[in-house]
């Protein structure tokens, strides 16, 4: 891994059209303006880690799931054959 | 084809039917090869079956069934990847979820997934609507 050290204000530039900018420190937060062409991913890696988690957890409830739809199903079935 | 479900054993599909994720879906990469099933006849909820692996199983849904606003802004990266050059062949559908305390469904906001009809090329994208959740509540009602 490159490691560079950064101040407020400074940048760095990576390939030809991509710049990363510090823009401000304050306590244990650093805010990053990042400039790049429109079609590159950018995101927070939570957000990727996130769905990572909810697709493995969906997958290993596909049956609860379906009981719960069905379920749901059913009453509704019900309800219409009371009416 | 012949393959083998989660949950109705083997099932016959028709191969122009499968669709490719390029890239697989995010954190399962090894699968590139899934199969749309109807839950109910026109219930816009699906079992999206692994044609690789009988026990990779979701149930997707199509967002709009639940929330008529939803906004599908991906990144051109992933519209790339499925080949997307014209809009009505996106079809958008997105992973449902279930929480066992409450039993709700919930639907994965954050990571819909994009298919290309015409090509039956897919691709889970990442929203760039920051405040779209991997769990949002939802209402469902199927088969109406």
């Amino acid at each position: 891994m490159l490691v560079l050290s950064r101040k407020e204000e400074q940048s760095i530039i990576v390939g030809d059209n991509i710049e990363i900018k510090i823009l401000s420190i304050k306590g244990d937060t650093v805010k990053i303006g990042i400039t790049a062409p429109p079609e590159l991913k950018i995101y927070r890696k939570e957000v990727f880690d996130e769905i990572q988690r909810a697709n493995i957890e969906a997958m290993k409830s596909s049956k609860s799931i379906k009981d719960v739809i069905l379920g749901k199903l059913g009453k509704e079935k019900e309800d219409r054959d009371n009416k | 084809m012949k393959i083998l479900s989660k949950h109705f054993g083997e099932i016959e599909i028709q191969e122009d039917h499968i669709i490719t994720f390029p890239k697989g879906l995010i954190g399962l990469e090894d699968n590139k090869r899934y199969v749309l099933i109807e839950f109910e006849e026109n219930s816009m909820v699906y079992w999206l079956q692994s044609i690789e692996d009988p026990d990779l199983c979701f149930i997707v849904a199509n967002p709009y069934s639940f929330k008529s606003d939803y906004v599908l802004d991906v990144y051109e990266d992933d519209l790339k990847l499925i080949e997307m050059d014209d809009e009505k062949n996106v079809m958008v559908l997105v992973i449902l979820n279930v929480s066992l305390e409450t039993k709700k469904i919930t639907a994965n906001l954050l990571g819909p997934l994009v298919i290309n009809t015409n090509k039956n090329l897919g691709v889970q994208a990442v929203s760039k609507v920051a405040d779209y959740s991997t769990r949002y509540d939802i209402t469902l009602s199927v088969g109406e």
